[in-house]
């Protein structure tokens, strides 16, 4: 008795088991879908963090003056009691301005040890040389940039004269420091130095002279001497500025390939140093700005005022990343380092620093998707570019062209497929025999298992040179796929009319499938001909010659055919099991009334079915939305905004499946490639839950019969 | 109104005969044709130039103005008919890359001044390098010299091929001094090692056994030896290997939970709220572009998950991480959840088949319904649920986009699976037939001399997804007549 209940309890058990099991295998699913939206939204959801001030932290002097302007990370040079003077530092070299003369030092480490800032005893500087300057300085215009092994330096004499001076500061350069001295420089003048083209620039009076500071003695550059700046600037005529008279502020935009200045009506304008124009519009500053600058490698920018206000923007983009005031700011200058890490101000007794939390600069929502005004351009844009600083530009990161792209390549497919899908579903559900039918439909779902990779290898290497050089074929087979069934109606209409002992149900498809073979050959055959009489050489050249329109040899084309095999297969699986799911009385109602067979088809077969026509049409778009392989392999993957059938595009799949295995984990690119991902995942969540609603709308009306 | 009824009258017997003709059924019936056409026509190219590829081609001694006073001796790749004021063109295949330019030439039709197929040209197929065409005049074995030239090609061929063999059993350094010299086409006499021949045979004098003989030694190669010269000659032997441990892998993560979630939706849920979104989610499953599972696979497997374990139990070996870095683990799971939704579906469809009264019986007889399910419904159901799985892999099989970014390779030489302790590498990477095409076919610097390797690999990958496909289609059909009579009795 015992046993048994024993055992009766332990089959009641594992009937519990199985039941939570089997239960919790539902839930799963759902979790699964949860947790792939979920994990998405998790890796993309920084990208909307805002633009934050993060710790100060105040470096005390140790007796040495320090100002670490153009570092990435502060430093503090010295020791307690160590002679007091102005240092100047970038991340390579420093320089000391104590008792009328400059001791400039290597600073001996490595660039990447720079992300904390922390004192460096005086002794690990090596000191390269020591310049000795001849008379007072103004200690507040001390001004240095390095590019490699080449040092600038400038300062102003209280009489209004400008030196600079340029140091070869390599292990193996001797120390050999040249002088340019320009007597009677104007006091409302700014200059600013670079090192990586040896050059100085100055913005005055409305104009940018960009002045040549050669090693050697060239012809067209000012020699290391003494100018006046009066004839000097009669000499060098300058590019005008949209600023007229004198500027506010003056200083580098992002990478240097832009200027941005400040009117005295604190407008900012942005001139394009490559192209010598301004560029974009003109936009108005928060505050009274007294300094300006831009980081190294990102498009982000700074402006300061006398207070201590900082705000920091893209300029290719309205509006502002932050907008704050820096706690704890005397009136000194204020200035972002290159890699935009945080604010640095000197100031009597200590280098204050802010730390910058601004991580993704670049991605509103209007960066994302609007035209950007990018330096040298002349207009704005809207372009996909995340590898900008490999060739030597800034990054661009527009989202437009990618789904763009998305689109064109699936809706070029779409074109190619609904006709073919449509109309194999309607003849294999309707027309054919059921024992036909069991065949044709299996084979033609075959197609929807066909690798893509494959089906994208055969567009991108076999089809695409074949269809450069039979264009006028390809352009005319919709034509021949409609038309030559039209002429077998005809003949077999013609047939009947003279003979009725003709068959009334010819053998259609054997006979379709001849005519077609023959169409092709005779086509494919006259078509080179043809097109050379035509357009008197290729028809992409003569497009090109006639229109101006470009022929890329992977283009939409291409993708509409191989796109089309790859959805045609699952549009015409839902539609036909539609069609044929139509009660048979339906029709035969129909025909009994006199209609024709495509009567009872079109007007009562059809519109019981129209939901899953509908659903068919969301499935095709949403399947070509995000197939990969094909576009990888037959779009040429650049990303243009061009709706012509013949040009290139750009994919959201395809830029994830180039790009993210070589995207660092946790940076812009790596989180605006999930974000794609997450936007191809809405769309086609979205395209196929409108489906399934439809789907379900016609289990009902079938559910009536 | 009137004017409009009798134009109506006189296009009315136009109209009837052209609705009597059928066209738009023509039509439909056209695209049928069309959707056929379509399948043979790709299954055609691949056949034909796969075969093309195993199959040897004829050598042909071109002499051309384009080459100056000697020819070019190799295999007609392709022809272009002009285009564009040009002359039609053929790709020359002439091997022997060291000592050419190029592998391949394009010699314009028309300043052809000769051609010829030499009955002793000598195609040789090696190791490393690619293929060298010409005349062999000379064997060199163990500094042995055998001079050949008195001998026929066929002679000539037999001492080669023995000599190879005898080669190939010697040490390394004894391989050294042995070499066969052969004349190109250019009049040059070059040494090359007898160890790097592959295979050597006289295409321009072989008989079709010959021929049969080295079309079925060169596809046995094929599918059993390595890739070698960065891919672009050998076999895919690693990328069959890798491919099926990752279905197989892929196969025993999402039977359990493909079978259990269908077995929730037929015979567990009630219909509420829940069973609703379940259903949901298996139908947005099915639908999500499989890239976005990469992506997934790639952020939460990799990184989050595989980061995680190597922080706890591979600390000592960071930064180089063991699972947090695509793998075949990762790329298993992924596939897993890629194809979920295709088991359930199939299952599901299974359990629905199987009649009611069936599962009543059972019920009647005092069996749970844990035992029901156990005893009766899963085994009447188990057609369904292996095609699911059929359908799985071969879903899994051809699916490529996901596989880039959670861990295929382009050339991983350690197999998955080896001798060695834990036998199934799962953080090893691996090979995979569908990303070895996508890497030929759109990273190789000369397409035209890997077209044929990669036709064949196509060929491949699509035979097996095809014969996976078929034998489902005949199962689910074989399920369906099982239960088709009981459905009358219901």
């Amino acid at each position: 008795m015992n046993d048994r209940s024993a055992t009766a309890k332990r089959r009641l058990l594992l009937d519990r088991v199985i039941s939570l099991l089997v239960n919790a295998a539902g839930a799963t699913i759902i979790l699964l879908i949860v947790l792939i939206l979920a994990y998405l939204l998790y890796t993309t959801l920084p990208l909307t963090r805002g633009t934050a001030i993060g710790a100060s932290q105040s470096f005390s002097h140790l007796g040495s003056t320090v100002f670490a302007r153009y570092d990435a990370a502060p430093w503090t040079l010295g020791e307690p009691g160590a002679e007091a003077g102005l240092l100047v530092s970038s991340s390579q070299v420093a320089v000391r301005l104590h008792e009328n003369q400059l001791s400039v030092f290597s600073l001996q480490v490595e660039r990447e040890s720079l992300t904390t800032p922390e004192p460096v005893p005086l002794q690990r500087a090596v000191l390269l040389g020591r310049i000795k300057l001849d008379g007072e300085v103004l200690e507040d215009t001390l001004q240095l940039d390095d590019w490699e092994e080449t040092l600038l330096i400038s300062y102003q004499h209280p009489q209004g004269e400008l030196v600079v001076l340029k140091v070869q500061v390599g292990e193996s350069a001797a120390f050999l420091p040249q002088r340019w001295r320009f007597a009677d420089y104007p006091q409302d003048s700014f200059h600013l130095l670079d090192a990586s083209r040896a050059e100085l620039l100055v913005v005055g009076g409305g104009l940018l002279r960009r002045i040549e500071l050669p090693s050697q003695d060239s012809s067209s550059a000012i020699s290391p001497h003494e100018h006046s700046w009066q004839e000097l600037s009669q000499r060098h005529t300058g590019a005008v500025l949209p600023v007229q008279g004198s500027a506010q502020a003056v200083g580098w935009g992002p990478r240097r390939d832009t200027l941005l200045l400040v009117d005295k009506e604190q407008f900012l304008h942005r001139f394009d140093l490559v192209r010598s124009a301004s560029i974009g519009p003109t936009s108005p500053m928060p505050f009274p700005v007294t300094s300006i600058g831009s980081e190294r490698q990102r498009r982000v920018s700074f402006v300061a005022g006398a207070a201590g206000e900082v705000a920091l923007f893209v300029p290719s983009s309205s509006g502002f990343l932050l907008q704050s005031i820096l706690p704890g700011a005397s009136g000194g200058e204020i200035v972002l380092s290159d890699d935009g890490g945080r604010f640095m101000q000197s100031q009597p007794d200590a280098l204050m620093t802010w730390n910058v939390l601004n991580d993704y600069p670049e991605t509103s929502a209007r960066s994302l998707w609007a035209p950007q005004w990018y330096e040298a351009a002349p207009r704005g844009q809207l372009e996909w570019q995340p590898d900008g600083l490999a060739i030597g530009a800034l990054s661009k990161y527009s989202l437009t062209p990618l789904l763009f792209g998305t689109f064109k390549a699936a809706l070029y497919g779409m074109l190619f497929a609904v006709p073919l899908a449509i109309g194999a579903a309607i003849y294999t559900g309707y027309f054919l025999s059921t024992r036909l039918r069991n065949r044709v439909k299996p084979t033609i779902e075959l197609l929807e298992a066909f690798p893509t990779v494959v089906l994208g290898f055969i567009a991108g290497l076999w089809l695409a040179p074949l269809l450069a050089d039979y264009l006028l074929f390809v352009l005319l087979l919709p034509l021949v796929a409609f038309s030559v069934p039209l002429l077998l109606a005809a003949a077999h209409f013609t047939c009947r009319s003279i003979s009725p002992r003709f068959s009334d149900r010819p053998p259609r498809l054997v006979l379709l499938l001849i005519a077609y073979l023959l169409a092709g050959v005779v086509l494919f055959d006259a078509s080179r001909p043809l097109e050379a009489w035509l357009f008197t050489d290729s028809m992409s050249d003569w497009l090109w010659s006639e229109f101006g329109v470009h022929y890329d040899q992977r283009n939409a084309i291409l993708i509409g055919f191989a796109m089309g095999i790859a959805i045609t297969p699952s549009m015409f699986s839902i539609l036909e099991d539609a069609i044929y799911a139509v009660p048979r009385s339906l029709s035969d109602g129909s025909l009994a009334l006199g209609a024709t067979r495509w009567q009872s088809l079109a007007k009562v077969v059809l519109p019981a079915a129209s939901p899953a026509l509908l659903s068919a049409l969301l499935i095709g778009v949403a399947r070509g939305l995000g197939e990969t392989m094909i576009v990888l392999l037959a779009t040429g993957n650049s990303p243009l905004l061009d709706p012509s059938p013949f040009s290139s595009m750009r994919t959201i799949s395809a830029t994830v499946a180039i790009e993210l295995p070589e995207a660092s984990a946790g940076g812009i690119n790596f989180r605006l490639l999930f974000l794609s991902a997450l936007v191809l995942f809405a769309l086609t969540f979205l395209f196929n839950t409108i489906a399934e609603i439809y789907r379900q709308r016609l289990r009902y009306t079938y559910g009536q019969f | 109104m009137a004017s409009s009824r009798s134009a109506e009258l006189k296009t009315a017997p136009l109209l009837a005969g052209a609705r009597r003709a059928e066209p738009l059924v023509w039509a439909s019936a056209g695209a049928v044709v069309l959707a056929l056409l379509l399948l043979a026509a790709v299954l055609l190219l691949l056949a034909s130039n796969s075969f093309r590829y195993f199959w040897p081609q004829p050598l042909v001694y071109l002499e051309s103005d384009q080459l100056g006073p000697s020819g070019s001796l190799g295999i007609v790749l392709g022809r272009d008919t002009g285009r564009r004021a040009q002359n039609a063109q053929l790709l020359l295949l002439r091997g022997a890359e060291e000592f050419f330019q190029s592998p391949i030439i394009w010699l314009d039709e028309d300043r052809i001044r000769s051609r010829q197929q030499p009955k002793d040209a000598f195609a040789v197929e090696r190791a490393d390098r690619g293929m060298v065409f010409g005349f062999i005049e000379a064997l060199t074995v163990i500094g042995e010299q055998r001079v050949l030239s008195n001998g026929s090609p066929s002679q000539v061929l037999n001492a080669v091929q023995n000599a190879r063999e005898e080669v190939s059993r010697l040490s390394i350094e004894t391989r050294e001094a042995s070499f066969y010299s052969i004349r190109l086409a250019n009049g040059q006499l070059v040494d090359l090692p007898l160890a790097d021949v592959v295979s050597v045979h006289l295409p321009n004098s072989m008989n079709r056994v010959e021929k049969l003989n080295h079309f079925a030694a060169g596809v046995w190669r094929f599918l059993s030896e390595a890739p070698r010269q960065t891919n672009v000659q050998g076999g895919v032997l690693p990328a069959i290997v890798g491919t099926v441990t990752l279905v197989l892998l892929m196969a025993i993560i999402v039977a359990p939970l493909g079978v259990l979630a269908a077995v929730y939706l037929s015979e567990y849920a009630q219909s509420g709220i829940l069973t609703r979104l379940v259903r949901i989610a298996v139908n947005n499953l099915a639908g999500v572009p499989s890239i976005v599972y990469g992506v997934f696979g790639l952020g939460f497997f990799v990184y989050a998950v595989g980061g995680s374990i190597d922080s706890v139990f591979f600390a000592d070996k960071l930064p180089a991480p063991t699972l947090g870095t695509p793998g075949l683990l990762w790329a298993a799971l992924t596939m897993a959840i890629l194809t979920l939704p295709v088991v359930i579906v199939a299952t599901e469809e299974g359990l629905a088949r199987v009649p009611k009264n069936l599962r009543e019986g059972s019920l009647a007889l005092g069996a749970t319904r844990a035992e029901t399910l156990w005893r009766v419904v899963l085994p009447s159901a188990a057609p369904a649920v292996l095609t699911g799985l059929i359908l799985a892999i071969a879903r899994a099989t051809g699916e490529v986009a996901p596989l880039i970014l959670v861990g295929v390779a382009k050339y991983a030489p350690g197999l998955p699976v080896s001798g060695e302790f834990p036998f199934v590498h799962f953080d090893r990477q691996f090979m995979h037939l569908g990303f070895y095409i996508y890497d030929l076919g759109f990273q190789s610097p000369q397409i035209d001399t890997v077209e044929g390797l990669v036709y064949a690999t196509a060929l491949l990958l699509v035979g097996i997804v095809l014969l996976l496909n078929v034998a489902a289609v005949v199962l689910r059909g074989r399920l369906r007549e099982a239960f088709a009579g009981e459905e009358i009795f219901r």
